[in-house]
Protein backbone atom coordinates (compact mmCIF):
# COMPACT_ATOMS: atom_id res chain seq x y z
CA UNK A 1 0.00 0.00 0.00
CA UNK A 2 2.91 2.58 1.13
CA UNK A 3 4.34 1.52 -1.95
CA UNK A 4 1.27 2.10 -4.67
CA UNK A 5 1.08 5.65 -2.72
CA UNK A 6 4.46 6.52 -2.73
CA UNK A 7 4.01 5.84 -6.69
CA UNK A 8 1.43 8.18 -6.64
CA UNK A 9 2.82 11.01 -4.51
CA UNK A 10 5.98 11.17 -6.36
CA UNK A 11 3.76 11.16 -9.84
CA UNK A 12 1.56 14.00 -8.62
CA UNK A 13 5.19 15.73 -7.12
CA UNK A 14 6.22 15.49 -10.83
CA UNK A 15 3.47 16.63 -12.53
CA UNK A 16 3.12 19.60 -10.09
CA UNK A 17 7.04 20.66 -11.57
CA UNK A 18 5.54 20.12 -15.28
CA UNK A 19 1.81 22.14 -14.59
CA UNK A 20 3.77 24.65 -13.16
CA UNK A 21 6.14 24.88 -16.22
CA UNK A 22 3.77 25.24 -18.42
CA UNK A 23 1.55 27.38 -16.25
CA UNK A 24 3.85 30.15 -15.40
CA UNK A 25 6.93 30.32 -18.92
CA UNK A 26 6.49 32.55 -21.44
CA UNK A 27 6.55 30.35 -25.34
CA UNK A 28 7.28 32.09 -28.39
CA UNK A 29 7.62 29.02 -30.51
CA UNK A 30 9.48 29.66 -34.09
CA UNK A 31 10.21 26.99 -36.47
CA UNK A 32 14.14 27.60 -35.87
CA UNK A 33 14.26 26.99 -32.05
CA UNK A 34 11.71 23.49 -32.81
CA UNK A 35 13.29 22.27 -35.10
CA UNK A 36 16.31 19.48 -34.25
CA UNK A 37 19.30 20.44 -32.72
CA UNK A 38 21.84 19.59 -35.55
CA UNK A 39 24.67 21.80 -35.63
CA UNK A 40 23.09 24.59 -36.81
CA UNK A 41 21.70 22.70 -40.19
CA UNK A 42 18.39 21.73 -41.18
CA UNK A 43 18.25 17.95 -40.42
CA UNK A 44 19.08 15.48 -42.89
CA UNK A 45 17.56 12.31 -42.97
CA UNK A 46 15.32 10.68 -40.79
CA UNK A 47 16.64 10.88 -37.11
CA UNK A 48 15.35 7.26 -36.31
CA UNK A 49 16.76 4.97 -39.16
CA UNK A 50 20.50 5.03 -38.07
CA UNK A 51 21.18 2.52 -35.81
CA UNK A 52 24.50 0.53 -34.64
CA UNK A 53 23.49 -3.06 -34.63
CA UNK A 54 26.03 -3.64 -32.16
CA UNK A 55 23.50 -2.21 -29.66
CA UNK A 56 20.81 -4.43 -30.97
CA UNK A 57 23.34 -7.36 -30.08
CA UNK A 58 24.35 -6.14 -26.77
CA UNK A 59 19.98 -6.08 -25.84
CA UNK A 60 20.27 -9.92 -26.49
CA UNK A 61 23.07 -10.39 -25.06
CA UNK A 62 21.76 -8.61 -22.17
CA UNK A 63 17.78 -10.31 -22.23
CA UNK A 64 20.22 -14.01 -22.40
CA UNK A 65 22.28 -13.65 -19.44
CA UNK A 66 19.57 -11.63 -17.23
CA UNK A 67 17.03 -14.50 -18.00
CA UNK A 68 19.41 -17.35 -16.79
CA UNK A 69 20.19 -15.25 -13.99
CA UNK A 70 16.61 -14.73 -13.00
CA UNK A 71 16.51 -18.91 -13.30
CA UNK A 72 19.47 -18.79 -10.44
CA UNK A 73 17.45 -16.16 -8.31
CA UNK A 74 15.97 -18.70 -5.94
CA UNK A 75 18.97 -20.56 -5.23
CA UNK A 76 18.41 -18.17 -1.99
CA UNK A 77 16.27 -20.38 -0.85
CA UNK A 78 17.22 -23.85 -3.01
CA UNK A 79 20.52 -24.18 -0.38
CA UNK A 80 18.16 -24.64 2.39
CA UNK A 81 16.66 -27.98 0.94
CA UNK A 82 17.37 -31.50 3.00
CA UNK A 83 19.78 -31.99 -0.13
CA UNK A 84 22.21 -29.87 -0.45
CA UNK A 85 24.34 -31.69 -2.93
CA UNK A 86 21.69 -32.06 -5.37
CA UNK A 87 21.29 -28.07 -5.34
CA UNK A 88 24.80 -27.57 -5.55
CA UNK A 89 24.56 -29.97 -8.61
CA UNK A 90 21.95 -27.90 -10.21
CA UNK A 91 23.44 -24.51 -9.54
CA UNK A 92 26.64 -25.58 -11.24
CA UNK A 93 24.92 -27.10 -14.19
CA UNK A 94 23.26 -23.38 -14.89
CA UNK A 95 26.64 -21.78 -13.92
CA UNK A 96 28.44 -24.11 -16.88
CA UNK A 97 25.65 -22.93 -18.82
CA UNK A 98 26.04 -19.45 -18.63
CA UNK A 99 29.64 -19.75 -18.40
CA UNK A 100 30.13 -22.00 -22.25
CA UNK A 101 27.70 -19.20 -23.25
CA UNK A 102 29.72 -16.27 -22.30
CA UNK A 103 32.97 -18.47 -23.47
CA UNK A 104 31.22 -19.29 -27.28
CA UNK A 105 30.10 -15.36 -27.07
CA UNK A 106 33.85 -14.35 -27.11
CA UNK A 107 35.39 -16.96 -29.31
CA UNK A 108 32.53 -15.76 -31.73
CA UNK A 109 33.79 -12.19 -31.35
CA UNK A 110 30.17 -11.09 -29.88
CA UNK A 111 31.88 -9.35 -27.21
CA UNK A 112 34.53 -7.03 -29.73
CA UNK A 113 33.06 -3.84 -29.91
CA UNK A 114 35.20 -2.75 -33.24
CA UNK A 115 36.56 -4.65 -35.86
CA UNK B 1 -6.53 3.65 5.99
CA UNK B 2 -6.83 7.22 6.87
CA UNK B 3 -5.72 10.84 5.35
CA UNK B 4 -2.33 10.94 7.40
CA UNK B 5 -0.94 7.71 5.04
CA UNK B 6 0.43 10.39 2.84
CA UNK B 7 2.10 12.22 5.10
CA UNK B 8 5.64 9.30 5.26
CA UNK B 9 5.42 9.24 1.93
CA UNK B 10 5.56 13.21 1.18
CA UNK B 11 8.45 13.79 3.99
CA UNK B 12 10.06 11.10 2.13
CA UNK B 13 9.85 13.09 -1.47
CA UNK B 14 10.74 16.23 0.21
CA UNK B 15 13.76 15.27 1.69
CA UNK B 16 15.01 12.98 -1.15
CA UNK B 17 14.41 16.25 -3.50
CA UNK B 18 16.07 18.60 -0.76
CA UNK B 19 19.12 15.67 -0.68
CA UNK B 20 19.34 16.36 -4.94
CA UNK B 21 19.18 19.64 -4.40
CA UNK B 22 22.34 20.04 -2.56
CA UNK B 23 23.91 17.52 -4.08
CA UNK B 24 24.19 19.36 -7.26
CA UNK B 25 25.49 22.50 -5.18
CA UNK B 26 28.01 20.11 -3.62
CA UNK B 27 28.81 18.87 -7.05
CA UNK B 28 29.54 22.02 -8.18
CA UNK B 29 31.45 23.78 -5.03
CA UNK B 30 34.06 20.21 -4.95
CA UNK B 31 34.35 20.45 -8.84
CA UNK B 32 35.21 24.28 -8.73
CA UNK B 33 37.37 23.70 -5.60
CA UNK B 34 39.15 20.75 -7.79
CA UNK B 35 39.99 22.74 -10.84
CA UNK B 36 41.24 25.81 -8.54
CA UNK B 37 37.76 27.68 -8.76
CA UNK B 38 35.06 28.75 -6.78
CA UNK B 39 32.24 27.32 -7.84
CA UNK B 40 29.06 28.85 -7.25
CA UNK B 41 29.48 31.52 -4.57
CA UNK B 42 26.59 34.12 -5.08
CA UNK B 43 23.22 33.09 -4.19
CA UNK B 44 23.10 33.23 -0.81
CA UNK B 45 25.49 32.44 2.06
CA UNK B 46 28.49 30.77 0.27
CA UNK B 47 26.28 29.79 -2.92
CA UNK B 48 23.66 27.45 -0.88
CA UNK B 49 20.66 28.58 -2.36
CA UNK B 50 21.93 28.07 -5.99
CA UNK B 51 20.08 24.92 -6.40
CA UNK B 52 16.85 26.41 -5.18
CA UNK B 53 17.61 29.56 -8.22
CA UNK B 54 18.74 26.43 -10.36
CA UNK B 55 15.43 25.24 -10.49
CA UNK B 56 13.51 28.27 -10.64
CA UNK B 57 15.14 29.28 -13.50
CA UNK B 58 14.39 26.39 -14.89
CA UNK B 59 10.96 25.71 -13.96
CA UNK B 60 9.92 29.62 -15.27
CA UNK B 61 11.76 28.81 -18.80
CA UNK B 62 10.22 28.10 -21.63
CA UNK B 63 9.02 24.75 -22.42
CA UNK B 64 10.01 23.72 -25.88
CA UNK B 65 8.36 20.89 -28.01
CA UNK B 66 9.96 20.01 -30.89
CA UNK B 67 7.98 20.04 -33.87
CA UNK B 68 9.17 16.61 -34.78
CA UNK B 69 8.67 14.84 -31.79
CA UNK B 70 6.52 12.93 -30.34
CA UNK B 71 4.82 15.07 -27.64
CA UNK B 72 3.35 12.26 -25.26
CA UNK B 73 6.36 10.05 -25.07
CA UNK B 74 8.46 13.36 -25.24
CA UNK B 75 6.77 14.46 -21.93
CA UNK B 76 6.28 11.42 -20.47
CA UNK B 77 10.06 10.12 -20.64
CA UNK B 78 11.23 12.44 -17.95
CA UNK B 79 8.00 12.20 -15.77
CA UNK B 80 8.76 8.71 -15.73
CA UNK B 81 12.20 9.02 -14.87
CA UNK B 82 11.86 11.28 -11.79
CA UNK B 83 8.45 8.96 -10.81
CA UNK B 84 10.97 5.75 -10.83
CA UNK B 85 13.97 7.76 -8.73
CA UNK B 86 11.63 8.22 -6.16
CA UNK B 87 9.52 5.29 -5.60
CA UNK B 88 12.77 3.30 -5.34
CA UNK B 89 14.09 4.42 -2.12
CA UNK B 90 10.60 2.97 -0.63
CA UNK B 91 12.28 -0.20 -0.08
CA UNK B 92 15.29 1.41 1.28
CA UNK B 93 15.80 1.05 5.32
CA UNK B 94 16.61 4.09 7.30
CA UNK B 95 16.57 1.93 9.56
CA UNK B 96 12.53 1.24 8.85
CA UNK B 97 11.59 1.22 5.22
CA UNK B 98 8.51 2.88 3.80
CA UNK B 99 7.85 -0.19 2.39
CA UNK B 100 8.68 -2.95 4.33
CA UNK B 101 9.01 -5.79 1.47
CA UNK B 102 10.61 -9.55 1.51
CA UNK B 103 11.35 -9.05 -2.12
CA UNK B 104 13.03 -4.91 -1.70
CA UNK B 105 16.18 -5.81 -3.47
CA UNK B 106 14.64 -7.71 -6.19
CA UNK B 107 11.79 -4.98 -6.82
CA UNK B 108 15.13 -2.32 -6.91
CA UNK B 109 16.60 -3.75 -9.79
CA UNK B 110 13.07 -4.33 -11.24
CA UNK B 111 12.86 -0.39 -10.80
CA UNK B 112 16.40 0.33 -11.77
CA UNK B 113 15.60 -1.60 -15.10
CA UNK B 114 12.70 0.30 -15.69
CA UNK B 115 15.15 3.33 -15.21
CA UNK B 116 16.47 2.39 -18.83
CA UNK B 117 12.98 2.81 -20.79
CA UNK B 118 12.95 6.77 -19.50
CA UNK B 119 16.36 7.10 -21.73
CA UNK B 120 14.99 5.29 -24.62
CA UNK B 121 11.75 6.96 -24.92
CA UNK B 122 13.32 10.41 -24.40
CA UNK B 123 16.14 9.08 -27.55
CA UNK B 124 13.64 8.17 -29.69
CA UNK B 125 10.27 10.83 -29.14
CA UNK B 126 13.15 13.63 -29.37
CA UNK B 127 13.61 12.65 -33.12
CA UNK B 128 17.01 13.58 -33.25
CA UNK B 129 20.18 11.88 -33.97
CA UNK B 130 22.54 12.64 -31.21
CA UNK B 131 19.64 12.10 -28.54
CA UNK B 132 18.66 8.89 -30.30
CA UNK B 133 22.49 8.31 -30.78
CA UNK B 134 22.81 9.05 -26.37
CA UNK B 135 20.12 6.81 -25.57
CA UNK B 136 21.22 4.03 -27.57
CA UNK B 137 24.40 4.63 -25.46
CA UNK B 138 23.03 4.63 -22.32
CA UNK B 139 20.73 1.97 -22.84
CA UNK B 140 23.50 -0.79 -24.11
CA UNK B 141 25.74 0.75 -21.49
CA UNK B 142 22.87 0.69 -18.48
CA UNK B 143 21.52 -2.71 -19.46
CA UNK B 144 25.38 -4.38 -19.67
CA UNK B 145 25.89 -3.10 -16.18
CA UNK B 146 23.01 -4.15 -14.66
CA UNK B 147 24.00 -7.80 -15.53
CA UNK B 148 26.91 -7.65 -13.03
CA UNK B 149 24.59 -5.84 -10.47
CA UNK B 150 22.23 -8.74 -10.48
CA UNK B 151 24.77 -10.99 -10.21
CA UNK B 152 26.14 -9.69 -7.14
CA UNK B 153 23.20 -8.75 -5.59
CA UNK B 154 22.30 -12.41 -6.08
CA UNK B 155 26.01 -13.52 -4.51
CA UNK B 156 25.10 -11.35 -1.29
CA UNK B 157 21.81 -12.27 -0.49
CA UNK B 158 23.06 -15.91 -0.53
CA UNK B 159 25.41 -15.07 2.56
CA UNK B 160 22.54 -12.53 4.24
CA UNK B 161 20.15 -15.22 3.55
CA UNK B 162 16.93 -13.07 1.94
CA UNK B 163 15.81 -10.56 -0.67
CA UNK B 164 15.05 -8.35 2.31
CA UNK B 165 16.58 -5.46 2.98
CA UNK B 166 16.20 -5.57 6.53
CA UNK B 167 18.18 -8.78 6.65
CA UNK B 168 20.77 -7.34 5.16
CA UNK B 169 21.19 -5.07 7.99
CA UNK B 170 20.83 -7.82 10.51
CA UNK B 171 23.56 -10.11 8.60
CA UNK B 172 26.18 -7.42 9.34
CA UNK B 173 25.66 -6.88 13.15
CA UNK B 174 28.91 -8.04 13.95
CA UNK B 175 30.98 -6.72 10.77
CA UNK B 176 30.64 -4.87 7.30
CA UNK B 177 30.07 -7.47 4.67
CA UNK B 178 32.42 -5.27 2.58
CA UNK B 179 35.15 -7.02 4.36
CA UNK B 180 34.46 -10.84 3.14
CA UNK B 181 33.13 -9.82 -0.49
CA UNK B 182 35.54 -6.87 -0.99
CA UNK B 183 36.19 -7.87 -4.53
CA UNK B 184 32.48 -7.78 -5.32
CA UNK B 185 32.31 -4.76 -3.53
CA UNK B 186 34.82 -2.74 -5.98
CA UNK B 187 33.18 -4.46 -9.25
CA UNK B 188 29.51 -3.28 -8.13
CA UNK B 189 31.15 0.26 -7.32
CA UNK B 190 32.43 0.70 -10.29
CA UNK B 191 29.15 -0.65 -11.79
CA UNK B 192 26.79 1.79 -10.09
CA UNK B 193 29.06 4.61 -11.51
CA UNK B 194 28.42 3.07 -15.11
CA UNK B 195 24.91 2.10 -14.01
CA UNK B 196 23.60 5.92 -13.11
CA UNK B 197 26.37 7.03 -15.91
CA UNK B 198 28.22 9.24 -14.68
CA UNK B 199 32.34 9.83 -15.53
CA UNK B 200 34.55 8.14 -15.89
CA UNK B 201 31.19 6.31 -17.86
CA UNK B 202 29.51 9.08 -19.26
CA UNK B 203 29.51 8.35 -22.42
CA UNK B 204 26.29 9.33 -22.96
CA UNK B 205 27.18 13.07 -23.14
CA UNK B 206 30.14 12.81 -24.94
CA UNK B 207 30.52 16.74 -25.04
CA UNK B 208 32.32 16.51 -28.20
CA UNK B 209 30.72 13.69 -30.27
CA UNK B 210 26.89 14.10 -28.99
CA UNK B 211 26.64 17.87 -27.34
CA UNK B 212 24.41 16.20 -24.28
CA UNK B 213 23.30 12.52 -25.17
CA UNK B 214 19.43 11.77 -25.14
CA UNK B 215 18.12 15.46 -23.52
CA UNK B 216 19.46 17.41 -26.13
CA UNK B 217 16.26 18.67 -26.96
CA UNK B 218 14.90 18.89 -23.38
CA UNK B 219 14.64 22.19 -22.00
CA UNK B 220 12.81 23.70 -18.48
CA UNK B 221 11.37 21.39 -16.49
CA UNK B 222 11.66 18.04 -18.22
CA UNK B 223 15.41 18.87 -18.42
CA UNK B 224 14.76 19.48 -14.21
CA UNK B 225 13.21 16.30 -14.00
CA UNK B 226 16.23 14.63 -15.89
CA UNK B 227 18.72 16.07 -13.88
CA UNK B 228 16.90 15.41 -10.30
CA UNK B 229 16.63 11.81 -11.33
CA UNK B 230 20.05 11.09 -12.11
CA UNK B 231 21.10 12.68 -8.74
CA UNK B 232 18.33 10.88 -6.71
CA UNK B 233 19.52 7.91 -8.62
CA UNK B 234 23.34 8.41 -7.47
CA UNK B 235 22.38 9.07 -3.78
CA UNK B 236 20.10 5.78 -4.26
CA UNK B 237 22.85 3.60 -5.44
CA UNK B 238 25.21 4.86 -2.80
CA UNK B 239 22.72 4.29 -0.17
CA UNK B 240 22.30 1.11 -1.66
CA UNK B 241 25.95 0.00 -1.45
CA UNK B 242 26.09 1.18 1.44
CA UNK B 243 23.44 -1.07 3.09
CA UNK B 244 24.75 -4.10 1.14
CA UNK B 245 28.12 -3.63 2.20
CA UNK B 246 28.96 -0.82 4.87
CA UNK B 247 25.71 -1.01 6.94
CA UNK B 248 25.85 0.55 10.03
CA UNK B 249 25.27 -1.84 12.80
CA UNK B 250 22.22 -0.91 15.26
CA UNK B 251 23.84 0.64 18.36
CA UNK B 252 22.41 -0.44 21.39
CA UNK B 253 23.44 2.59 23.33
CA UNK B 254 21.50 5.07 20.74
CA UNK B 255 19.65 3.36 18.09
CA UNK B 256 18.48 6.80 16.66
CA UNK B 257 22.04 7.34 14.97
CA UNK B 258 21.84 4.56 12.53
CA UNK B 259 20.17 7.08 9.93
CA UNK B 260 22.98 9.55 10.68
CA UNK B 261 25.45 6.28 10.42
CA UNK B 262 23.97 5.33 7.32
CA UNK B 263 23.22 8.47 5.81
CA UNK B 264 27.12 10.03 6.15
CA UNK B 265 28.57 6.53 4.59
CA UNK B 266 26.32 7.23 1.70
CA UNK B 267 27.15 11.19 1.55
CA UNK B 268 31.23 9.97 1.70
CA UNK B 269 30.59 7.25 -1.64
CA UNK B 270 28.78 10.15 -2.98
CA UNK B 271 31.65 12.36 -2.62
CA UNK B 272 34.07 9.66 -4.06
CA UNK B 273 31.45 9.49 -7.08
CA UNK B 274 32.75 13.34 -7.14
CA UNK B 275 36.25 12.97 -7.10
CA UNK B 276 36.16 10.40 -9.74
CA UNK B 277 34.12 12.85 -11.63
CA UNK B 278 37.15 15.27 -11.35
CA UNK B 279 40.11 12.94 -11.81
CA UNK B 280 39.66 10.18 -14.70
CA UNK B 281 39.29 10.79 -18.08
CA UNK B 282 36.50 9.15 -19.88
CA UNK B 283 36.21 5.82 -21.35
CA UNK B 284 36.00 4.99 -24.46
CA UNK B 285 32.86 2.72 -25.60
CA UNK B 286 34.73 -0.49 -26.12
CA UNK B 287 36.98 -0.60 -23.35
CA UNK B 288 33.38 0.03 -21.54
CA UNK B 289 32.12 -3.17 -23.24
CA UNK B 290 35.12 -5.06 -22.79
CA UNK B 291 35.25 -3.91 -18.91
CA UNK B 292 31.57 -5.72 -18.12
CA UNK B 293 31.47 -8.54 -20.78
CA UNK B 294 35.41 -9.44 -20.57
CA UNK B 295 36.18 -8.43 -17.01
CA UNK B 296 33.13 -8.17 -14.64
CA UNK B 297 30.80 -10.45 -15.47
CA UNK B 298 33.17 -13.80 -15.81
CA UNK B 299 34.87 -12.47 -12.09
CA UNK B 300 31.33 -12.08 -10.49
CA UNK B 301 30.20 -15.16 -11.90
CA UNK B 302 32.84 -17.11 -10.14
CA UNK B 303 32.43 -15.25 -7.02
CA UNK B 304 28.54 -15.92 -7.21
CA UNK B 305 29.66 -19.85 -7.63
CA UNK B 306 31.78 -19.28 -4.79
CA UNK B 307 29.33 -17.72 -2.29
CA UNK B 308 26.95 -20.16 -3.47
CA UNK B 309 29.24 -23.27 -2.35
CA UNK B 310 31.07 -21.93 0.42
CA UNK B 311 28.68 -21.53 2.81
CA UNK B 312 27.01 -24.61 2.41
CA UNK B 313 30.03 -26.44 2.38
CA UNK B 314 31.62 -24.65 5.44
CA UNK B 315 28.05 -24.79 7.68
CA UNK B 316 27.57 -20.65 7.53
CA UNK B 317 24.61 -20.79 5.48
CA UNK B 318 22.06 -18.03 6.50
CA UNK B 319 18.64 -19.08 8.41
CA UNK B 320 16.20 -19.09 5.90
CA UNK B 321 13.50 -16.23 6.23
CA UNK C 1 96.68 39.67 -24.81
CA UNK C 2 93.62 39.66 -22.63
CA UNK C 3 93.14 35.70 -22.24
CA UNK C 4 93.77 35.78 -18.40
CA UNK C 5 90.93 37.82 -17.90
CA UNK C 6 87.80 36.13 -19.18
CA UNK C 7 87.33 33.42 -17.03
CA UNK C 8 86.27 30.37 -19.29
CA UNK C 9 83.23 28.12 -18.63
CA UNK C 10 84.68 24.47 -18.04
CA UNK C 11 82.89 21.25 -16.56
CA UNK C 12 84.55 21.27 -12.73
CA UNK C 13 87.98 19.17 -12.17
CA UNK C 14 86.86 15.63 -12.61
CA UNK C 15 84.26 16.12 -14.78
CA UNK C 16 80.52 16.04 -14.27
CA UNK C 17 79.07 13.36 -12.16
CA UNK C 18 76.89 10.60 -13.54
CA UNK C 19 74.03 11.23 -15.68
CA UNK C 20 71.02 10.63 -13.21
CA UNK C 21 68.46 8.97 -16.28
CA UNK C 22 67.11 6.52 -14.08
CA UNK C 23 63.18 7.14 -12.87
CA UNK C 24 62.76 7.97 -9.49
CA UNK C 25 59.46 6.83 -8.54
CA UNK C 26 58.46 7.67 -5.05
CA UNK C 27 57.36 4.39 -2.83
CA UNK C 28 53.55 4.45 -2.55
CA UNK C 29 52.10 2.19 0.01
CA UNK C 30 52.92 -1.18 0.55
CA UNK C 31 53.63 -3.66 -1.76
CA UNK C 32 51.41 -5.81 -4.24
CA UNK C 33 52.29 -9.07 -1.76
CA UNK C 34 51.42 -7.12 1.44
CA UNK C 35 48.19 -6.17 -0.01
CA UNK C 36 47.06 -8.96 -1.30
CA UNK C 37 47.65 -10.43 1.77
CA UNK C 38 45.62 -8.17 3.57
CA UNK C 39 42.86 -8.70 1.10
CA UNK C 40 43.29 -12.42 1.69
CA UNK C 41 43.35 -12.03 5.54
CA UNK C 42 40.11 -9.61 5.54
CA UNK C 43 38.28 -12.15 3.07
CA UNK C 44 39.00 -15.24 5.62
CA UNK C 45 38.08 -12.81 9.00
CA UNK C 46 35.70 -11.59 7.44
CA UNK C 47 33.93 -15.13 6.24
CA UNK C 48 35.12 -16.63 9.49
CA UNK C 49 32.76 -13.78 11.39
CA UNK C 50 30.04 -14.20 9.00
CA UNK C 51 30.03 -17.96 9.37
CA UNK C 52 29.92 -18.05 12.81
CA UNK C 53 27.53 -15.17 12.87
CA UNK C 54 24.68 -16.90 10.41
CA UNK C 55 25.41 -20.32 12.80
CA UNK C 56 23.97 -18.31 15.10
CA UNK C 57 21.55 -16.82 13.73
CA UNK C 58 19.97 -20.06 12.59
CA UNK C 59 20.12 -21.02 16.26
CA UNK C 60 18.26 -17.83 17.23
CA UNK C 61 15.55 -18.98 13.92
CA UNK C 62 15.07 -22.48 15.68
CA UNK C 63 14.28 -20.43 19.05
CA UNK C 64 11.88 -17.86 17.20
CA UNK C 65 10.39 -20.83 15.56
CA UNK C 66 10.01 -23.14 18.39
CA UNK C 67 8.87 -20.13 20.71
CA UNK C 68 6.06 -19.47 18.09
CA UNK C 69 5.04 -23.66 18.02
CA UNK C 70 4.87 -22.90 21.57
CA UNK C 71 2.55 -19.80 21.93
CA UNK C 72 0.47 -21.04 19.11
CA UNK C 73 -2.22 -22.79 20.81
CA UNK C 74 -2.56 -19.68 23.07
CA UNK C 75 -2.65 -17.46 19.43
CA UNK C 76 -5.52 -19.41 18.44
CA UNK C 77 -7.68 -19.23 21.28
CA UNK C 78 -7.19 -15.69 21.38
CA UNK C 79 -8.96 -15.86 17.41
CA UNK C 80 -11.15 -18.14 18.21
CA UNK C 81 -12.04 -16.64 21.15
CA UNK C 82 -12.93 -12.83 19.71
CA UNK C 83 -14.29 -14.42 16.60
CA UNK C 84 -16.81 -16.17 19.20
CA UNK C 85 -16.86 -12.56 21.02
CA UNK C 86 -17.93 -11.08 17.60
CA UNK C 87 -20.66 -13.60 17.11
CA UNK C 88 -22.40 -13.39 20.04
CA UNK C 89 -22.65 -9.90 19.91
CA UNK C 90 -23.79 -10.47 16.25
CA UNK C 91 -26.62 -12.79 17.43
CA UNK C 92 -27.48 -10.52 20.35
CA UNK C 93 -28.18 -7.66 17.97
CA UNK C 94 -30.13 -10.05 15.66
CA UNK C 95 -32.45 -10.88 18.09
CA UNK C 96 -33.31 -7.17 18.87
CA UNK C 97 -33.94 -6.51 15.77
CA UNK C 98 -35.81 -9.59 14.61
CA UNK C 99 -37.74 -9.83 17.73
CA UNK C 100 -41.08 -8.46 15.88
CA UNK C 101 -40.58 -11.21 13.21
CA UNK C 102 -42.95 -14.46 13.76
CA UNK C 103 -41.31 -17.72 13.75
CA UNK C 104 -37.48 -16.11 13.50
CA UNK C 105 -34.76 -18.15 14.96
CA UNK C 106 -31.92 -16.50 15.78
CA UNK C 107 -28.97 -17.79 14.98
CA UNK C 108 -29.80 -20.04 12.62
CA UNK C 109 -27.33 -21.51 9.72
CA UNK C 110 -28.07 -20.78 6.61
CA UNK C 111 -25.61 -23.55 5.15
CA UNK C 112 -27.22 -26.74 4.76
CA UNK C 113 -24.64 -28.51 6.89
CA UNK C 114 -23.80 -29.73 10.79
CA UNK C 115 -19.96 -28.14 10.18
CA UNK C 116 -18.75 -25.36 11.60
CA UNK C 117 -18.55 -22.58 8.87
CA UNK C 118 -15.78 -20.03 9.84
CA UNK C 119 -17.58 -16.65 9.27
CA UNK C 120 -16.21 -14.30 7.03
CA UNK C 121 -14.87 -10.94 7.76
CA UNK C 122 -17.58 -8.80 6.37
CA UNK C 123 -20.21 -11.28 8.65
CA UNK C 124 -17.94 -10.90 11.46
CA UNK C 125 -17.52 -7.24 11.30
CA UNK C 126 -20.63 -5.69 10.21
CA UNK C 127 -21.92 -4.25 13.32
CA UNK C 128 -18.45 -2.94 13.92
CA UNK C 129 -17.19 0.94 12.68
CA UNK C 130 -15.82 0.65 9.15
CA UNK C 131 -12.62 1.20 10.06
CA UNK C 132 -11.90 -1.99 12.10
CA UNK C 133 -12.99 -3.85 9.12
CA UNK C 134 -11.18 -2.61 6.84
CA UNK C 135 -8.26 -3.21 9.71
CA UNK C 136 -9.22 -6.90 9.53
CA UNK C 137 -9.76 -7.10 5.87
CA UNK C 138 -5.93 -5.25 4.51
CA UNK C 139 -4.36 -4.39 7.71
CA UNK C 140 -1.60 -6.32 6.74
CA UNK C 141 -1.08 -4.59 3.63
CA UNK C 142 -0.51 -1.48 4.44
CA UNK C 143 2.65 -1.59 6.00
CA UNK C 144 3.78 -2.92 2.47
Amino acid sequence: MNLFIMLTMSSITVSIVVALNLLTAKTSPDPEKLSPYECGFDPLGSARLPLSIRFFMVGILFLLFDLEIAILLPLTWAIHTLNPLKTITWAIIIFLFLFIGLAYEWLQGGLEWAE
Amino acid sequence: MDSLTIVPPALLIISILMAVAFLTALERKIMGHMQLRKGPNIVGPLGLLQPFADGLKLITKELTLPLLATPTLFILAPTAALMLALAMWSPLPMPSPLADLNLGLLLLLAMSSLMVYSFLWSGWSSNSKYALMGAMRAVAQTISYEVTLAIIVLSIVLLSGGFSLHTLTVTQEPLYLALATWPSMMMWYTSTLAETNRAPFDLTEGESELVSGFNVEYSASPFALFFLAEYANIMLMNTLTTTLFLSPSTPTFLPALFTIALMSKALLLTMSFLWVRASYPRFRYDQLMHLLWKNFLPMTLTLCLWHSSVPMSMFGLPPMT
Amino acid sequence: MAAGKVKQDMAPPGGYGPIDYKRHLPRRGPSGYTLFALGVGSMVYGYYTLFKWNRERRRLQIEELEARIAVFPLLLAEHDRRTLRLLRENLEEEAIIMKDVPGWKVGETVYHTDRWVTPSIAELYYLRPKAEQENAMHGFQWYV
